[in-house]
């Protein structure tokens, strides 16, 4: 009995406990009695960071005097996966974040963000953004939220490997090596064959003649980058990985098409017959650029914003990089396709942000150079930001632009002829084919589909015995029965 | 009914004051938590402000439908069975061996219980360098240096990481398990030894009728500790292999699902399986070992 | 080998040893043993000289132990860089209020249930002890909900803002420690260890139950409590994932291991190697050097209660 006493009256107060403390909706005081508002900013760099710090710092007294309404607190925020459902839960996250181009998405439905429309057509923005990137951030007719900038994905070449293997040299004697012969021809690879054999050629030659284990290229195969990448080649093998069936009307998945299968066993030769990739077969986006800044490697595909990488934490000389668009590919009709996939890193806004917080934040975005605006103010923050990034060492290279309006346009063009501290003959054949080629990512379950093919691809490099075309139509009917079915619903 | 209940809380009340402290500790951090885990698995939740419709079972359909799942149930399985084989008795062993060893025998005991103190991030960080299958991993530097070829190590095809990912968790685990078993050796009256001797019993005799004996006691309450324990395998994959199939384990995909994914309804569905098998395997496994206890008294 | 002749304990004694092959199998234990404690030192060590070392050294295709050069300025400069002093003295207190919670509330409730013995005792022994079987990560969103759901109630009811106060969000960090059935387990066995009658006579001589804790049983128990220290001890150095949620607002309170552990989630980090494996090397040393200190104790208290971490 009273064993039975105790258990109930601690089972009552237990639920009462959960009962109360259910609630974490909080008061988001957000503008004090004084009428300033605070805005909290996540992208504000990391202490260690101190040259960054102070650039933030200055951009935030800027803004404060021309808009004492608002009270900036910097407030570094590293996107996470493993956090952030629970900032976001308990309004904790900061009023404006950077997240990764995978994200927005899943950010939406889970209702984390909210959308900024209404302030962003007030700015006039709204028109003046890259469609491509809007059309990423658009759910339902709603903007979520504004592009850092963009990104293409290409070919990023370690150009001291194809020296050492003398695939080539310093032709114009100016210090550089060039990646064109007398003529002009290229001497990168363009065509996935090329690919190929300069990939297998690469590794075997480094072996033979110093005795170096070198991976000829890079591919990345978990967190679902092996799936992102993976896409780009599919599409220059000629097909995509989703499509629309015009008979029945219906989108459906097209993960085992003959380019897609092409493009696997395309990967499982390089690693089995060439063993011209990792022998780690499980590989993200922050080990590509350990391979290639200790020269381990000397190819890796590549988002142009991310080309810094191997120069910041591994020292590599910039003079030894050279980026090339993703080589063409060919069907079966013997028709070549060349496409860049291509997106944007968003800024986005916590769900719990006011309006007067989101206009406060995205006023603050001219003062730090990621706004359409081309004002004195917009001018000088964007060369700051150039200078810390030249005194920091690291590379500079033309951006892929987040706002298509003219002036904007002109007044970055100005700007980085002035800033680019790269040899840019060795990055032109990448900018040059970009408007031609790039293609956005596949419009549904993306993210499910990239993970689903991580695991294709990880099988491929993991086990010799494995089967491309079965791997395949398993994955296909696992991501049509769970995913794309309910895409016709 | 008024005077019992005096005499009730007369009795106990002082007891229920210095123990209620902890209890609310306990409520907040753990069974509140875990309540309101099991709640949300019923139910389709968006995200932890907004929960949706009472669905019975559907999360729970959902996660046995789904590979990624099953096979990290498998691997579990494969977890628990190499840590049987390599992690359980390597302490055991040791233990008898220093115990044995008059020389250099507070070294031993102090080198082999050092990476016990290593925060597990940091030492899984640290195998990380060790087992890259590039030639210049640690471990394949130093074969390369006896003029052997290098080894794929985590992916050796046909060969799933797990048995490499149990040897550094006993590595990290095997020092300390081994003071158990060394101080329940120490309680060995010498006089039992001598008895055996005097019998005629060999070493070998000599262990079997009076040595694990007394390791017996510990061996079944560490054997359940480390299948608790193995269930529980989390950093190390997750840095070491990241998300190969082949030994992705249980709180990775329940990381990955409630976490990362933000399905919050399907992770607390998995959340609760986890440990509705760890409360059964547990149970039955006392039930068993009580049992053989009796019977065997 | 004279000390062989002296081997009295143990399932070979002195005796064994006259023969040859005894001698040769003892060889051969040493020699095990030595191999066995190389090898649980050498990450470390290795950890430790490698920091020193260039990219192009760590990932050199033949193995060298030791670093062309070590530079100690190196240390000093990434210390001073990353401001780990700071994060050291944040680890440092939150290990200590770790600590005390731990020692205090897993203590008493051992006490309740080992020696006060209250009607219903049973049920919350059990409820306590099934906890051990729950994996920490199932509980953590939901926990921080909870948390973050007192902590606006606090703000709203005193009208206050508790993330400016420093520290204030190592409250619950310490306060889980006291909620932990491992530690509670270990009390139990060592206070249900202890002879009753000595209970019993304090409370005919009048003693109040926390009198009786604090004169009796506290004083009797320093060797449960030192191992129950270095264990906690231990575990709040590790823990990072509920010290990351709690210190995003105020990140000048984070931990050590929330710093190494931010350097592996962020994957466009501006780390260099040389870097990342110094701050490995910054979260070690300290449970290494405790541990030395500390080992003869863990070495007996272990003997004591007969349960490992």
């Amino acid at each position: 009995m009273k064993k039975m006493i105790v258990s109930v009256l601690l089972l009552a107060s237990l639920f009462a406990f959960y009962a109360c403390s259910n609630d974490t909706s909080g008061s988001s005081n957000a503008t004090t009695t004084t009428g300033i508002t605070d805005i909290t900013i996540g992208f504000w760099p990391e202490s260690n960071l101190t040259q960054d710090v102070e650039m933030y710092e200055d951009w935030e007294r800027l803004f404060e005097d021309d808009y004492p309404q608002y009270n900036i607190v910097g407030q570094p925020y590293v996107y996470d996966t493993a956090t952030f459902p629970a900032l976001a839960s308990t309004g904790q996250l900061p009023v404006v974040f950077e997240t990764w181009f995978t994200e927005p998405e899943k950010l939406v439905s889970k209702g984390y963000v909210r959308d900024i429309t209404a302030i962003l057509s007030e700015l006039e923005w709204l028109d003046k953004m890259d469609d491509e990137m809007r059309a990423e951030l658009t759910f339902d007719e709603l903007v979520y939220g504004i592009p850092r900038d963009g990104y293409g994905l290409g070919l990023f070449l370690n150009l001291e490997i194809f020296e050492m293997v003398g695939l080539m040299t310093d032709i114009d004697m100016d210090g550089i090596v060039d990646i064109y012969d007398e003529e002009g021809n290229p001497l990168y690879p363009t065509t996935m064959d090329e690919l190929y054999e300069t990939s297998a050629f690469i590794s075997h030659e480094m072996m033979r003649l110093y005795g170096e284990e070198v991976a000829g290229l890079v591919l990345l195969s978990a967190n679902k980058n092996g799936g992102w990448q993976f896409s780009n080649l599919v599409w220059n093998f000629g097909e995509a990985l989703q499509v629309y069936d015009e008979t029945t009307e219906t989108w459906r998945a097209n993960l085992n098409s003959p380019a897609a299968v092409k493009a696997l066993e395309w990967i499982y030769e390089l690693k089995w017959t060439e063993e011209a990739l990792p022998a780690t077969p499980s590989l993200t986006y922050s080990d590509w650029y350990i391979y290639i800044g200790t020269n381990q490697a000397a190819m890796a595909f590549v988002g142009s914003d991310a080309i810094n990488l191997p120069v910041t934490n591994y020292e590599m000389p910039k003079d030894y990089i050279a980026f090339v668009p993703m080589p063409q590919g060919t069907d079966d009709q013997m028709q070549t396709h060349q496409y860049t996939l291509f997106g944007g890193t968003p800024f986005m806004f916590s769900a719990r942000a006011t309006d007067e917080q989101v206009r406060g934040a995205l006023l603050f975005m001219e003062y730090i150079g990621r706004s359409p605006e081309t004002s004195e103010i917009a001018v000088q923050s964007i060369n700051r930001g150039n200078t810390v990034a030249e005194n920091k060492g690291m590379t500079i290279v033309p951006s892929i632009k987040a706002w298509k309006d003219p002036a904007y346009l002109m007044m970055m063009a100005e700007i980085e002829t002035r800033y680019v501290n790269v040899y840019m003959p060795n990055f032109e054949p990448f900018y040059d084919g970009l408007a031609t080629t790039k293609r956005p990512e596949e419009p549904y379950y993306t993210q499910e589909m990239y993970e689903i093919l991580d695991g294709v691809i990880q099988q491929v490099l993991t086990n010799e015995n494995a089967n491309p075309e079965a791997l395949l139509n398993s994955a296909n009917t696992s991501f049509e029965t769970n995913y794309m079915s309910q895409v016709n619903d | 009914m008024v005077g019992n209940l005096k005499r009730f809380f007369g009795k106990n009340l002082g007891g229920y004051l210095i123990m209620l402290p902890s209890v609310i500790l306990f409520a907040f951090f753990i069974w509140v938590p875990l309540l309101k885990n099991l709640h949300l698995s019923f139910f389709d939740v968006t995200n932890y402000d907004t929960i949706g419709d009472f669905v019975a079972f559907d999360n729970y359909k959902t996660i046995f439908a789904n590979d990624l799942f099953i096979r990290s149930l498998l691997n579990t399985l494969q977890y628990i069975g190499w840590s049987l084989l390599i992690g359980f008795f390597v302490p055991i062993f040791l233990a008898l061996l220093v115990n044995e060893a008059v020389h250099f025998k507070g070294i031993f005991r102090t080198a082999l219980n050092i990476p016990n103190f290593i925060p597990g991030i940091a030492a899984t960080a640290i195998w990380v360098y060790f087992f890259r299958s590039e030639q210049n991993g640690v471990l394949n530097s130093i074969l390369a240096n006896l003029g052997i070829d290098k080894v794929n190590w985590l992916y050796t095809p046909n060969w799933s990481a797990i048995p490499l990912i149990v040897l550094t968790m006993t590595w990290k685990g095997a020092g300390a398990t081994m003071l158990i078993y060394l101080a329940a050796l120490q309680t060995i009256d010498s006089t039992y030894y001598e008895a055996a001797r005097i019998e005629g019993a060999n070493m070998w005799w000599r262990l079997r009728l009076v040595t694990f004996p007394t390791l017996f006691q510990n061996m079944k309450t560490l054997l359940i500790l480390q299948v608790i324990a193995v269930f529980q395998v989390f950093y190390e994959p997750l840095m070491l292999t990241k998300q190969n199939p082949y030994s992705y384990s249980l709180l990775q995909i329940l990381y990955k699902t409630a976490i990362e994914d933000m399905k919050i309804d399907e992770g607390a569905a998995m959340g609760v399986i986890v440990s509705l098998m760890l409360f059964i395997l547990t149970f039955v496994y006392l039930r068993i070992v009580n049992r053989k206890q009796k019977a065997g008294a | 080998m004279s000390r062989l002749r002296s081997k009295h304990e143990g399932v070979l004694i002195f005796s064994d040893y006259k023969k040859t092959s005894f001698r040769i199998l003892y060889v051969a234990v040493l020699i095990f043993l030595a191999v066995a404690a190389i090898i649980s030192i050498f990450p470390p060590l290795w950890l430790f000289l490698s920091s020193f070392k260039t990219p192009e050294e760590i990932l050199a295709n033949n193995f060298v132990l030791f670093p062309e050069t070590m530079d100690f300025k190196r240390i000093s400069e990434i210390w001073q860089q990353f401001q780990f002093g700071r994060f050291y003295i944040n680890s440092f207190i939150l290990v200590a209020g770790a600590i005390v919670c731990s020692i205090t509330f897993n203590g008493l409730l051992a006490y309740g249930t080992a020696v006060i013995k209250p009607k219903g005792w049973k049920v919350i022994d059990v409820m306590v002890m099934a906890t051990l079987l729950i994996p920490a990560m199932i509980n953590i969103s939901p926990l921080y909900m909870n948390i973050i759901g007192i902590f606006n109630r606090i703000n709203e009811l005193f009208d206050t803002n508790v993330w400016q106060i420093p520290y204030f969000s190592y409250l619950p960090l310490w306060l889980i420690y006291g909620a932990n059935a491992y530690y509670y387990v270990l009390f139990k066995v060592y206070f249900s260890s202890l002879p009753q009658p000595l209970f019993e006579a304090a409370k005919i001589d009048g003693a109040s139950q926390i009198q009786m804790f604090r004169y009796i049983l506290f004083p009797l128990s320093l060797p449960i409590i030192a191992v129950v220290t270095i264990f906690t001890m231990n575990a709040a150095w590790s823990d990072f994932l509920l010290p990351y949620l709690m210190t995003r607002v105020n990140q000048s309170e984070q931990p050590i291991m929330v710093k190494l552990y931010n350097m592996y989630a962020n994957q466009m980090a501006q780390v260099t190697m040389q870097e990342r494996l110094m701050t490995i090397m910054f979260s070690i040393v300290p449970p290494i050097i405790l541990f030395m200190l500390f080992q003869r104790q863990i070495a007996q208290n272990v003997a004591t209660t007969g349960l490992k971490e």
